[in-house]
């Protein structure tokens, strides 16, 4: 068993964080091709396609996911193609794969928001001023706070 | 040598296909295993269980790979740019089929595994065609990687992060 794989049983998470430089540079992973729209990956070729295209073969498929949890829109990008779904779209509702695919992402995305309040909190209690030998802006968490957290 | 200790050392400052871009390396400043989601975690190994993995509907492969786009609060918190008006990524997660994990035949295998699937959070594609970090057993001649390659620090350099400061 690797290293990784004993340190952390089953439910548990590994968590890497990068050095600061890499973690703004994950940060632009979605805009390496300046487009307007995280939907075109950086090395990909492969045709952008709607829920109404996404078939049983399509979910089968391996596959990586982009979520924007602000938009509601889901980047599926397979071996032959990338689909575009959208929250709002009735098509995507409509679709059992793609609407399984969707409620999974924003479980995900719930997670995410989950954590990042739970940070932010820490933070703003302790009246944060420097994490991770970097300046952080308080206010910002602050609103976000307001703003996004139950 | 282990799957982070392998990304560590064959994605080290210097390297000639970074031309100068992060001069120190792709660092790993940080591995824990918390269960906690930090504002400075970028990738999440989540080991499922047989349930958990199904429920997914990931299939029947070993990883699946879910990036989040990062509010802009995250970058705002931490001051990071944001190119071409967008924020970035905050964090990928990579969901893991524990069961299909533990029964691969070896401790290599598994190493190589998570070198493929955490390949995904810094933006690689699955794909076969050349023999690569984003090769997933996907045929018979596609086999995992044992670490990263030239031709991989190239990408990532010339065509995931053109944008990039590389400060």
């Amino acid at each position: 068993m690797t290293r990784e794989a004993s340190l952390c049983s089953h439910r548990l998470r590994t968590i890497l964080s990068i050095a600061a430089v890499m973690g703004a540079m994950l940060g632009v992973t979605v805009v390496a091709n300046a487009t307007p729209d995280p939907i075109t990956a950086p090395q990909s070729d492969r045709p952008v396609k709607n829920c109404d295209a996404f078939k049983q073969r399509n979910d089968a498929s391996e596959s990586q996911e982009l979520f924007d949890g602000a938009t509601g829109k889901l980047v599926i990008t397979t071996e032959d193609s990338i689909f575009v779904l959208d929250e709002a779209s009735t098509p995507c509702k409509d679709n059992p794969l793609t609407k399984r695919r969707l409620e999974h992402a924003r479980r995900i995305e719930d997670e995410n928001v989950a954590a990042l309040c739970k940070s932010f909190r820490q933070a703003i209690a302790e009246k944060r001023t420097q994490e991770k030998g970097r300046p952080v802006n308080l206010a910002a968490a602050e609103k976000y706070v307001a703003e996004t957290c139950n | 040598m282990s799957a982070i200790d392998t990304i560590r050392s064959t994605t080290q400052g210097g390297r000639s296909e970074f031309r100068g871009a992060w001069p120190n390396g792709i660092g790993i400043s940080r591995v824990a295993c918390s269960g906690t989601v930090e504002n400075d975690t970028d990738i999440v190994l989540d080991y499922m269980n047989p349930t958990e993995w199904s429920n997914a509907g990931h299939g029947a492969y070993g990883g699946h790979e879910h990036s989040s786009v990062a509010p802009q609060a995250w970058c705002d918190y931490f001051g990071f740019p944001k190119v071409g008006g967008r924020c970035g990524i905050h964090p990928s997660r990579i969901h893991l089929n524990t069961s299909r994990i533990l029964g691969y035949s070896s401790d290599t295998t598994r190493r190589n595994h998570l070198i493929h699937e955490t390949a995904h959070s810094f933006g690689f594609l699955d794909s076969c065609s050349v023999d690569a970090i984003s090769n997933n057993t996907g045929s018979s001649s596609c086999t995992l990687p044992a670490g990263w390659i030239g031709l991989d620090r190239q990408e990532l350099r010339d065509h995931i992060y053109p944008g990039w400061r590389y400060s």
